[in-house]
């Protein structure tokens, strides 16, 4: 039996979920075409930089989660720390390969918890159709991982750099048994459906659609590229985006039915607060830009640049370089902070007025 | 409300950061120990190669593969297979290969390629990755022999607006010329002829030098001119 349930509602599911993987991969095609790479490091600091201030928002924001996860949130980020400066001394590739190990898990995670509530929403599948639903998500990344070109490139480099030399009949025997097992887990998914249905348990068809869409983007971009930009674009649009508006929804809920404790995150949600919430994220971006040390021109999209101030010739002043440009632009906040300041100072705190009467 | 505390034993509590150590002690001590024994696979190693043929086979259409092709026919001293795979892979539309850009530009420096070609190379390089700052080496037939000399090239190399930073290096055991070493503005568009022209400042003599400069239509064709 077939019943429809949603994350969100019918519309903004077709936007977040449904839709919006194909308009990552336009929008990254758009990318390919007009931008340049730096790009990449734009769409890092809008959406994939945001979304880790989302996660944090929910997980050390909201003083139930706190009180619950109190050792996981101290002890993790302690650990993950010491682990990372520890890799970077001794054994950056594989640090690097972890890293690249972990982000790949964890983009499976998230497609899984969706279609997860996607079931939860509709009440559907049986006991088992969780473990199912997760084998089906490693199956078929896995399969683009081992088949795609752009990653099939990187596994077998890291390979013979760590030692392990692959021969060309051994990769195109992993390949064979990849496609197999993929055929065959396909054919027992769909038994496992056939299963669901015959039990008179509910399968949600919207869930599919919204696996079928995730991996439309992650195999398009895997196979129809020259070029890590697309899958860095289209890829990013995709995690960060939906994950941006399930933190913000699920906070928005739990304010309406009053089910956790109010804290920083309940500040940060309401009506008109979806503002504030993605402003946060934005300063959030900046300050992080900022502490890495990393130039704000990568907000541009390669497009927007400090750009060299040029020599007025007529007065004898010479052109800037990058830095003494950038130190120009400084010494502008400084000076457009100063004239706010002033001008504010103009009209708030005239004594005449009635207003500000009844605050002396 | 108040939640239900978290009351899964610790071991499943922190079996995420367990993995995820006991992977990183395995590949990492591995790695460790591999470079401990100074055999580590890079570029240039016999075992990077039989990675590169693997690759070629199993991933012909690719642009990265066909970097790795170029590098390896540049190895053997095959220059034309190296432009061949270079000029195969740029066809490709590469954007993300900052290695490969930054390897072919400088490459049509060290040949002394037409300028134009060295601009297309050094602009697609700068406009994909212009932030990143690196430098661009160009070795000179000839350096700076005097303070006077030296004054010279600063003044001709201040006025390129194109050009962030620049240095000149004196011969050394590890490269036997004088070097120009210079990273670009990020948003101006790089021509290597007003590099050029500006060095060869030197080929006029000092007491001229704030009259005229140097025109160039090619690496080897300079004139002076008035300026």
């Amino acid at each position: 039996m077939f019943k429809t349930g949603y994350i969100l509602t019918p519309k903004h599911d077709l936007v977040w979920f449904l839709g919006l993987p194909f308009l990552a991969v336009a929008l990254a095609l758009g990318f390919q075409a007009w931008l340049p790479y730096v790009a990449v490091a734009s769409i890092n600091l809008w959406i994939t930089i945001p979304h880790h201030y989302a996660g944090w928002v929910r997980s050390y924001g909201m003083p139930d989660v706190w009180d619950r996860f109190k050792d996981r949130l101290i002890i993790g980020p302690v650990v993950i720390i010491g682990f990372t400066v520890m890799g970077l001394q001794f054994a950056p590739i594989s640090l690097l390969l972890l890293v690249t190990a972990w982000d790949h898990q964890h983009s499976i995670m998230q497609q899984h918890g969706l279609a997860r509530i996607y079931d939860f929403k509709a009440g559907a599948g049986l006991k088992q159709t969780r473990r199912y639903d997760l084998a089906l998500h490693c199956v078929l990344y896995s399969y683009m991982f081992l088949n795609a070109p752009m990653f099939k490139f990187l596994w077998i480099r890291e390979l013979h750099r760590m030692r392990v030399p692959l021969s060309v009949p051994f990769v195109d025997s992993l390949l064979m048994v990849s496609q197999i097992v993929l055929v065959g887990y396909v054919l027992v998914y769909l038994w496992h459906v056939w299963r669901t249905h015959q039990e008179g348990a509910i399968i949600n068809p919207v869930k599919y659609a919204f696996i079928f869409a995730s991996y439309f983007l992650w195999y398009f971009v895997a196979w129809n590229t020259n070029s890590i930009l697309l899958h860095a674009v289209a890829h990013r649009l995709m995690h960060g985006v939906q994950y941006i508006v399930m933190v913000y929804s699920f906070m928005r809920k739990s304010q309406e039915k009053g089910t956790f404790r109010v804290g920083f995150w309940s500040k940060l949600t309401g009506p008109g607060h979806l503002r504030w919430f993605l402003a946060g994220g934005v300063v959030y971006a900046v300050l992080f830009q900022l502490v890495i040390n990393r130039p704000l021109d990568e907000f541009g999209f390669g497009v927007v640049n400090f750009a060299p101030y040029p020599a007025i010739e007529e007065f004898g002043v010479p052109a800037m370089d990058y830095a003494s440009g950038y130190a120009l632009f400084s010494q502008m906040m400084i000076y457009a902070y100063g004239l706010m300041h002033y001008y504010l100072d103009s009209f708030i705190w005239k004594v005449t007025d009635k207003q500000t009467q009844t605050g002396l | 409300m108040a939640l239900a505390p978290d009351n899964t034993p610790w071991y499943r509590r922190f079996r995420m950061l367990f993995i995820v150590y006991l992977l990183g002690l395995f590949f990492g001590g591995r790695e460790f120990l591999i470079a401990r024994s100074g055999t580590e696979v890079d570029p240039g190693s016999e075992e990077w190669s039989r990675m590169a043929e693997v690759i070629a086979e199993l991933n012909p259409a690719d642009a990265d593969t066909d970097f790795l092709l170029a590098m390896e026919a540049l190895q053997e001293g095959d220059e034309v297979g190296y432009i061949e795979h270079m000029e195969t892979a740029l066809g490709k539309g590469v954007k993300h290969n900052n290695f490969l850009l930054a390897e072919y530009a400088h490459h049509l420096i060290r040949i002394q390629a037409p300028f134009e070609n060295i601009d297309v190379a050094l602009n697609t390089w700068r406009k994909n990755h212009q932030l990143s700052f690196e430098i661009v080496t160009l070795p000179l037939g000839r350096g700076p022999s005097s303070q006077q000399d030296y004054d010279a090239i600063r003044r001709e190399l201040d006025a390129l607006d194109w050009i962030y930073k620049w240095e000149l290096q004196e011969p050394a055991a590890e490269a036997s010329q004088w070097l120009l070493l210079f990273q670009f503005e990020p948003a101006k568009e790089a021509v290597i002829r007003d590099v050029t022209e500006a060095i060869s400042i030197l080929g006029l003599p000092p007491e001229v030098r704030s009259r005229l400069r140097v025109r160039c239509t090619s690496w080897t064709d300079c004139q002076s001119q008035a300026r």
